[in-house]
């Protein structure tokens, strides 16, 4: 059973012992919270999004909802529904609640507000992983520049092409001409990406960026939900000319069409599955088109036979977040 | 309750809110391409064709242009909005939308029964582009019998979802389930489950494509030769509202005519094959003389054979006459009937009840979902929120037959009353009018029959009934005439005539007609609608109808369900190839 997995049981489990789930929790009559074994069945990722818990809880299918209402106004049970990322969760104790500091409220704003940049005060757990010496879980102020930050994590061995700021679906930068950038929220927009889930993948000059974008949408075919027309075709679609390119057998008119079907799935789904898998199309074409051209020029991968042979090793793609 | 004002494409539009956009659009006749929506389902929203530009009005007043489309079917109107259907932002995210419905939708136009009728189809041709982008392999998804009734082809499915929600939201039993994910979706039986519903033709109604098709109707026709005319179901007392489609004055389907009042957007399997009556090999194709005494007898012509019959009528005399009814004749028919013989010496035959059957729709937890209430109401037809009701009477016309004919007339005990007599040799003469299909009369009834010397049976095949006649005169089926039902919650409505009546035989119409002109009675000119005319006059129960209100006209807003198929623009081949040589190529 993954680690995680087992993790959230125990949890569960312990909230269970301490009376924070169960019948009249906080010795209120009345107030019953309970918490199935957490689903082990394979849910799509897209489920995962704000506007796709609340029909999941409601046995409909896990699939987002086209309700124009918001969680926020009418989610569980056509109730009123917080949908919050567990870090956001996990530090409003410390932040408002005064945690650590004997209850005192100001004293843990004030400490939030000492890290982090003006606009993006604050800690973020950025999760490095790809080619870096120690890959792991970072807490760090906001605005870390990305180069420390990377050295922090034990720096590589080779020169690094490339990096995903902010979880798979962020877009892709050129190192190392962005390390200065600063990891924050503005800083990443800023820089034409976004900081997302924070997690921070990184690619040395062995990655072929076809291959990398080729296990990207990979995932995403895997992961759609597939109620939605563009989404649920366009991620099968583009995944299979991709694995062409990368195969050899691309023509350059692949390029228009990956860039023409991310224009039309873009906006137009229920949730933003659409975008998370045309970001990266369109973000890897715009920065690396000379690695699709020389694959489709050459009829090869290019990276296959060249630096990656050379490094003896077989390139650590971007892992799926 | 207030109305709220906007435009769509420029009309003025006032609807109540709540109302969605797309709904708003169709009911004022600006079309909308959609697949998933349907006025009786829940909204899903994931076809993503029914996309519009909608503008609200800015802080400062102005009409600020959307940046990117919204879904017509979930978006609902808004006090000053401007709902655009043909700006460059709409008609290139129809074109995205159509072509990732194609990349993986095999070629199967040629062979496919929807063809002619297929929302893809219709759409492509209006909406779409001429070449498609896609040069990779297809995805392959099963074909099977979902049911009975209906056949799957998963390729040719768009996963709409309209099934699915069908069979949550109407009919109630959940049978079919959307499984596996992304492009790799597809439509499956919920474990365990066969389709085998009351309802489950209706789900190749409203499917848009061609992937739930009947396998009653498999590869039988091309749907574009299809002649279509209004009629209403006779196999029970709900009296739903259909179309009749016929091919050279052959019937090869049934479909569901929308009438909010009646049967909504569905029938049921039971009178969708319901039809097969009119072309049984047991068809009564002539009228025939069959004497109890064998010794003479044969094939007549009508004339001769309605001499026939008024001379046994008159050698038996007023008092020695029964006539008995069908609860299927049509309230005309009834109407002549009643000139003919009165209301003392007749009877009323009908087919034996069944089941009452309602469907309730099944919503589990979102009960609490405040935007239920809508959605509950879009299905609902009957007050207790039953979705559709299949009557116990297996009969389309009882109620017009007693109110014609008095209840009295049509009690069992009047019934009861013949056999006696004729058991006891005090009729003479019965005349039958039956064109009632599958009808086994009971044994009492059988044996009365057998023991009148002379027994005319009207009916559509042979069996127990016109084995017990004397004389035998084949009678027209439902779909063979025009005339009023009266269904069981006292609603008439109009029937039309889809083909005439096979080999000799006659309407029970011109059959009285004939009669009552041979016995020397004024008959004087019998159309369906004078007798109508007359009906509203004397019998008081029709009082305030008239034949042009008894037909009850479907709004058209989708192909499937209109009486006419819906005009398309008719593009020139000019223009087509103008749109090929527009995109890349
Ligand atoms: S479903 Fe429609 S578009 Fe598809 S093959 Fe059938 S007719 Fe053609
Ligand atoms: S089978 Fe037809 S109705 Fe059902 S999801 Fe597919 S296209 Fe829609
Ligand atoms: S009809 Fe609106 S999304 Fe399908």
């Amino acid at each position: 059973m993954p680690l995680g997995y087992q993790r959230l049981v125990g949890a569960v489990q312990e909230a269970y012992e301490r009376g924070l789930l169960g019948k009249g929790i906080f010795g209120i009559d009345g107030f019953d919270v309970e918490i199935d074994d957490p689903p082990r069945a394979p849910a799509p990722t897209s489920a995962a999004k704000r506007r796709g818990c609340s029909p999941r809880w409601r046995a409909a299918g896990a699939t987002p909802s086209s309700s124009p209402l918001s969680p926020a106004v009418s989610g569980l049970f056509g109730c009123p529904t917080v949908v919050n990322n567990v870090v956001t969760i996990a530090y409003l104790p410390y932040i408002f609640g005064g945690f650590g500091r004997g209850g005192d409220a100001e004293a843990g704003i004030a400490w939030w507000r000492s890290h982090g940049t003006e606009k993006s005060p604050g800690l973020m757990p950025y999760s490095i992983s790809g080619h870096v010496r120690a890959p792991g879980v970072y807490e760090l102020p906001l605005g870390t520049r990305l180069g420390d930050m990377l050295e922090l994590a034990g720096g590589w061995e080779r020169p690094w092409k490339a990096v995903i700021p902010g979880g798979s679906s962020a877009k892709i930068l050129r190192l190392p001409e962005s390390l200065d950038v600063s990891m924050d929220f503005e800083g990443l927009m800023q820089a034409g990406t976004m900081l997302g889930s924070a997690g921070v993948i990184v690619m040395d000059e062995t990655v072929c960026v076809v291959d990398a974008l080729y296990n990207l949408l990979r995932f995403y075919a895997h992961e759609s939900c597939g109620q939605c027309t563009p989404c649920r075709e366009g991620t099968g679609w583009a995944e299979k000319i991709v694995a062409r390119i990368e195969k050899g057998q691309g023509r350059m008119e692949d390029l228009d069409t990956l860039l023409g079907l991310a224009d039309r799935a873009i906006g137009k789904t229920i949730c933003v599955f659409a975008e998370a898998f045309c970001w990266p199309i369109q973000s890897c074409i715009a920065l690396f088109r000379e690695e699709f051209e020389a694959h489709i020029r050459e009829r090869r991968c290019p990276l296959r036979a060249g630096p990656r042979a050379a490094a003896g090793e077989r390139a650590v793609g971007a892992g799926a977040h | 309750m207030d109305k709220v004002r906007f435009r769509i494409d420029g009309i003025e539009i006032e609807a109540p809110p709540g109302t969605m956009v797309l709904e708003a659009a169709l009911d004022h006749g600006i079309f909308v391409p959609h697949y998933c929506f349907h006025r009786a389902l829940s909204v899903a929203g994931n076809c993503r064709m029914c996309m519009v530009e909608v503008r609200l009005p800015g802080r400062d007043g102005k009409l600020e242009p959307a940046r990117k489309p919204s879904i017509a079917c979930a978006t609902e109107v808004a006090e000053g909005m401007e709902v655009l259907t043909t700006t460059p932002l709409v008609t290139e995210a129809r074109k995205g939308v159509l072509e990732f419905l194609l990349i993986n939708h095999p070629l199967d136009c040629p062979v496919c029964d929807q063809a002619g009728e297929c929302d893809l189809q219709d759409f492509s041709y209006e909406f779409g582009e001429a070449f498609s982008r896609f040069r990779e392999d297809k995805l392959i998804k099963h074909t099977k019998d979902f049911g009975p009734e209906v056949r799957f082809y998963g390729n040719r499915c768009i996963n709409c979802t309209r099934c699915v929600r069908f069979t949550q939201e109407i009919a109630g039993s959940c049978d079919l389930v959307q499984v596996q994910r992304g492009g790799h979706n597809v439509i499956d039986l919920a474990p365990g489950r066969v389709f085998d519903h009351p309802l489950s033709g209706n789900v190749v109604d409203i499917c848009p494509v061609g992937a739930l098709v009947s396998r009653d109707m498999l590869h039988r026709v091309r749907v574009w030769h299809l002649e279509r005319t209004p009629s209403i179901c006779p196999h029970c007392a709900t009296g739903c509202n259909i179309e009749i489609h016929t091919q050279d004055e052959v019937v090869h389907r049934l479909k569901p005519r929308h009438n909010p009042e009646v049967n909504g957007y569905w029938m049921c399997d039971f009178g969708r094959l319901g039809y097969k009556h009119i072309h049984a090999p047991q068809r009564l194709l002539e009228h025939r003389w069959q004497p109890r005494d064998r010794a003479e007898g044969g094939r007549l012509g009508f004339q001769s054979v309605i001499e026939l019959v008024a001379e046994a009528i008159r050698t038996a005399g007023p008092e020695g006459t029964w006539a008995l009814a069908s609860a299927w004749l049509t309230n005309e028919e009834l109407w002549l009937f009643r000139r003919l013989f009165g209301t003392e010496q007749v009877a009323l035959i009908a087919r034996p009840p069944w089941q009452e059957r309602r469907f309730y729709p099944v919503w589990g937890d979102s009960e609490r979902n405040p935007s239920l209430p809508r959605q509950r109401e879009r299905g609902r037809l009957l007050e207790d929120g039953a979705t559709f009701m299949i009557a116990a009477d297996r009969n389309p016309n009882r109620t017009g037959a007693e109110r014609i004919l008095g209840e009295q007339a049509c009690a069992p005990a009047r019934l009861d009353a013949f056999v006696n007599a004729a058991l006891a040799g005090q009729v003479r003469c019965a005349v039958v009018l039956a064109s009632m299909p599958d009808y086994l009369p009971p044994e009492p009834l059988a044996q009365a029959l057998a023991a009148v010397p002379e027994t005319v049976v009207v009916d559509l095949a042979d069996g127990p009934l016109a084995g017990a006649a004397t004389i035998v005169i084949a009678g027209a089926a439902w779909a063979e005439k025009r005339g009023t039902f009266t269904n069981g919650r006292g609603r008439t409505q109009r029937l039309e005539m889809a083909r005439p009546t096979p080999g000799q035989a006659r309407t029970e119409l011109e059959v009285l007609h004939a009669l009552g002109t041979q016995l020397g009675r004024p008959m004087g000119p019998c159309s369906p609608r004078r007798l109508f005319g007359e009906l509203v006059g004397e019998v008081a129960a029709f009082a305030g109808l008239s034949w042009e209100g008894v037909h009850h006209q479907a709004p058209e807003w989708s192909p499937h369900m209109a009486a006419q198929p819906r005009r398309l623009p008719v593009l020139s081949p000019a223009a087509l190839v103008r749109q090929r040589g527009g995109g890349a190529g």
